[in-house]
């Protein structure tokens, strides 16, 4: 898929996520996205770290929240009062909100992490808009020198092992440390030697477009955009109610057209691949 | 179509002229360029696109004409539409990812349209022969494959006037050859090419000017045409020394490789004191692994590996990498207060003619010099078992038989060496046992060749 | 460019698959949302009662809290007590107890019911009615929900005018309504629900078969 049009699709989504703080809308953004990531996402790459990443980071809020915020009708248990930030009522109402705030977290994360886990590196490079395109070259090049740095480190250290060296103190590491750095710096000069021999620094460059806009990718683009800006205007128009727990739990209200504009953002998965 | 007079040219904090008076003018054909590391060999060349001195800095005077153009003050970015170039290492050229995208740099850089774009990318992947290679990835690619797609992208932007620095230097036999071959089209079309290389590949097939450079000043060699009959070889004393008696080290039914996959199964190798032998295969073949395994750096998979105790030296593929002191001589005091050795730094540093460089920073060396003075920072001491991987990539002479000198003194002190190498002449000058490596095994082959021929 | 692998042939199968079971989960959500009865509100507002209090100071200023309780009814004192404004009361027999101080109006006070100067004074509603004046203590009054309980602090001579404020609307952003004006409240936000469920439950299957189906074919 184009990287631009699934730019917008996460923009889509981060927008809607971001605009409400009813765990409706947010928990379908987050379906969503996981079903994104497990349809187009790059094999060989696991979408595991992220996941957990997103995980703990919605449970980190939920409890923060559990513990820091006494209102609420439902008291599930007290602790004493004197206990400083913690102490008092820990309620239902406080940890459905942290749910709820865990929930926008998850939901942000997976609204832009299709960017990294469907589209290739050197595909989001490429992506970037005319103005960024030198840029985007130099970061490209970059990128190349960093497996060759790897692997020169890697070699360094076992050719000063093999000449005395010990791994041991702090004092001990300039040994390996300085000719990485060096080697990495000598590098990149000679890439940029390449590159200017190229004729990298002129000032109109055109583009090669290895990555082509198919229908495919203007009914996401069109689809996601329409779907965020619907919402957008159902949530100030009253359409799409907040929700707000406190003091007393209640279900989050939904109305069909809201939660219609956040399902439209499984368009990607429904488009049959080139 | 090059026209340089007078031309002197100094880097900047340096203490003598890289370039001193040179005088050369060229048209097309083919020219080769000659001349020890530090001779000025890849300066010369660099002021054919203006990288000198416009990206190096220093100070230049006399004139240079490239393509009509005067270097001194025409930018490298407007030159490079003429003048395509060419590097050694084929691992720091790449800019994009992807190949089609790397290939269309340059065209991008000169604002070709895109439509034009796709059919010079075609065009300049099939005249090197790496068409097939069109939706790859570059870092999936061997060394010269790398090289071949990096011309590409060179000859899409149709130069006038090609300049080539080392191209086949850090190359197997096989992409060397490869690389020569793409080489040719753009000779027969009558590009102008300008190429410095130690390696012969290149020198015997095609007619064209020699020209030789030493310290910054160039002379005109004899014109070679065709192959040449014979090409003075360094007759080294291949002492036996004492006969390899208890085994230095031994492999028995290794496994090695690196992660789940292993590189060489169920290996039985071994090898003596004051023996030098030589693992030879295409690259990739995991002569590198086995290095690394008989060395203790890599566990094997499976198996056991015994070394006799004793210093173990190791000079990885890169050698010039590691070096990290201020001077020369205390690379090798590093070396020899870490392992021990009755040498003395003096001593090792003549025996590798280095007394000259011996206050500089090995960094600042020429490429030739770095690589001898990283020889002796690895080898200084004496050793027991050396293994060497590579080390005459990207050499030239004096390296070369510094090399050989201190590969055969090891040997006659009793010290096992393994080497790894694709390089048939050294094979033919040192061995006394040459491995073939490939497929997963390693099997000994025929003794080695008394007479090694050029190609 | 570089593709993913194994493309070809995978698409129309894994769109076949799951665009029926994707329809098949909305009609049975649709058909299963128009026959469910809209249940009654006063089954979710019986969990939890709900009593405004609307407490009018001296200088005007009006402080409203919206009190839950559980139960069917809740005694006047009670609502004072689970709003957390702080309060005084004296006890008088047969009427019940007075309310002397609400938060800290006045600052103190010996007697509850000064012969001069300002009292507080109770006043009560029905879900849509007006404030009318209590005639007995807060202990003996009790409410239920929907009802709002309403102090002024008015001088002791004269006529006793009720809070400024109404008390509806103070407990509307907790509630789906109350049930006094359950006419109004629109009953139409079950199917969204519903739909919602189902939006959800889709989605979870839908990433479930993709997973199953990346298993299948690496």
């Amino acid at each position: 898929m184009n990287p631009r049009a699934l730019a917008v699709w996460s923009a889509a989504g981060l927008v809607i996520a971001l605009s409400t703080g009813n765990p409706a809308y947010r928990a379908i953004v987050l379906l969503c996205g996981l079903n994104l990531v497990a349809a187009r996402g790059r094999p060989g790459v696991s979408a595991r770290p992220l996941l957990f990443g997103a995980g703990i980071a919605a449970l980190i809020a939920t409890l923060l929240t559990l513990l820091l915020s006494h209102t609420g009708a439902h008291v599930l248990f007290r602790l004493s009062p004197g206990i400083p930030a913690i102490g008092g009522a820990f309620t239902l109402e406080a940890l459905a909100f942290g749910l709820a705030t865990g929930l926008g977290i998850a939901a942000v994360v997976l609204a832009v992490a299709p960017l990294t886990l469907v589209c290739e590196p050197h595909e989001l490079v490429d992506a970037l808009p005319r103005p960024l395109a030198r840029t985007g070259a130099a970061v490209g090049a970059a990128l190349n020198l960093i497996p060759g740095t790897i692997r020169s480190a890697r070699e360094i250290r076992d050719a000063q092992r093999m000449r005395g060296w010990r791994a041991g103190r702090v004092a001990d590491w300039p040994a390996v440390a300085v000719p990485v750095v060096l080697t990495a710096l000598e590098g990149s000069l000679t890439l940029a030697e390449a590159m200017e021999a190229r004729g990298y620094g002129a000032q109109s460059r055109t583009h090669l477009a290895t990555t082509a806009w198919r229908a495919g990718d203007t009914a996401v683009a069109v689809v996601s955009g329409s779907a965020a800006a619907m919402f957008l205007v159902l949530r100030f128009s009253g359409g799409a109610p907040d929700w707000y727990p406190f003091p007393l739990l209640s279900a989050p209200p939904v109305t069909i057209a809201a939660i219609s504009c956040c399902a439209c953002l499984v368009i990607p998965v429904l488009w049959p691949r080139r | 179509m090059l026209g340089f007079s007078g031309l002197s040219y100094a880097y900047p904090d340096a203490r003598a002229p890289a370039l001193d008076g040179v005088e050369l003018s060229l048209g097309s054909g083919l020219a080769l360029l000659t001349g020890a590391s530090g001779s000025g060999k890849s300066t010369l060349l660099r002021v054919c696109n203006g990288l000198v001195p416009h990206f190096h800095g220093g100070v230049i005077a006399g004139q240079a004409t490239v393509v009509g153009r005067d270097v001194l003050t025409t930018p490298t970015r407007e030159l490079a539409r003429d003048v395509g170039f060419l590097f050694q290492d084929p691992e720091l050229q790449a800019v994009y990812a992807s190949v089609e995208r790397d290939v269309a740099f340059g065209l991008e850089n000169l604002g070709i349209p895109s439509r034009e774009m796709g059919r010079r990318v075609d065009e300049a992947l099939q005249s090197c022969g790496v068409a097939h290679l069109r939706g790859r990835a570059v870092s999936t690619l061997s060394g010269g494959e790398r090289q071949r797609v990096a011309l590409a992208g060179v000859l899409a932007m149709r130069p006038r006037l090609l300049v080539l620095d080392e191209p086949i230097s850090q190359l197997d036999p096989a992409g060397a050859e490869a690389l020569v071959a793409a080489l040719d089209g753009a000779i027969a079309q009558g590009t102008a090419v300008l190429v410095a290389e130690h390696r012969d590949e290149l020198a015997f097939r095609h007619s064209g000017r020699a020209l030789q450079i030493e310290a910054g000043r160039l002379t005109e060699g004899v014109p070679h045409s065709g192959p040449a009959p014979t090409s003075p070889r360094v007759t080294v004393r291949r002492g036996r020394g004492p006969a390899p008696t208890e085994a230095g080290w031994q492999l028995s039914r290794v496994t090695a490789g690196y992660g789940a996959t292993p590189v060489l199964h169920d290996l039985e190798l071994s090898g003596g004191a004051g023996e030098v032998l030589v693992l030879s295969g295409p690259n990739g073949s995991g002569k590198s692994t086995l290095l690394r395994t008989i060395a203790g750096l890599l566990p094997p998979l499976a198996g056991a590996v015994r070394r006799a105790p004793g210093r173990v030296a190791y000079l990885p593929q890169n050698p010039g990498a590691l070096l990290h002191r201020s001077t020369v001589r205390a690379e090798v005091e590093w070396t020899l207060r870490r392992a021990g050795g009755a040498a003395s730094p003096d001593e090792v540093l003549r025996s590798f003619g280095l007394c000259s460089v011996a206050g500089r920073c090995p960094r600042d060396l020429s490429s030739g010099e770095r690589q001898r003075a990283a020889l002796a920072a690895v080898l200084a001491g004496s050793p027991s078992l050396a293994l060497l991987d590579e080390p005459t990539r990207g050499m030239d002479e004096p390296s070369r038989s510094a090399l050989v000198e201190a590969v055969a003194g090891l040997a006659e002190a009793g010290a096992g060496v393994v080497l790894a190498t694709n390089d048939r002449r050294l094979a033919g000058e040192i061995a006394t046992r040459v491995v073939q490596v490939g497929e997963g095994t390693a099997r000994e082959a025929f003794s080695p060749p008394e007479a090694a021929e050029p190609c | 460019m570089v593709r993913p692998l194994g493309t070809a042939g995978r698409v129309p199968a894994r769109v076949r698959i799951v665009i029926p079971i994707l329809g098949a989960l909305l009609g049975a959500g649709g058909a299963g949302a128009a026959m469910l009865p809209s249940p009654s509100l006063c089954a979710s507002a019986a969990e939890a009662g709900h009593v405004a209090l609307v407490v009018e100071h001296g200088d005007g200023s009006i402080v409203t809290r919206c009190v839950a309780f559980s139960g069917t009814s809740i005694s006047g004192e009670e609502v004072l007590r689970k709003s957390g404004l702080g309060y005084g009361t004296a006890s008088f027999s047969g009427l019940g107890d007075a309310v002397c101080q609400i938060d800290r109006e006045p600052p103190a006070y010996t007697s509850c019911l000064p012969t001069t100067g300002d009292y507080w004074v109770l006043f009560s509603a029905r879900p849509g009615g007006a404030w009318t004046e209590a005639s007995t203590g807060i202990s003996s009054q009790t409410f239920h929900s929907g009802d709002a309980e309403g102090f002024r602090y008015d001088p002791i001579s004269g006529a006793d005018p009720p809070p400024s404020q109404s008390p509806a609307g103070v407990c509307l952003a907790a509630t789906s309504g109350t049930p006094g004006a359950a006419a109004s409240t629109p009953s139409g936000v079950n199917p969204a629900l519903v739909a919602g469920l189902v939006v959800a439950g889709a989605l979870i299957v839908l990433a479930v078969a993709q997973l199953v189906l990346r298993r299948r074919h690496p």
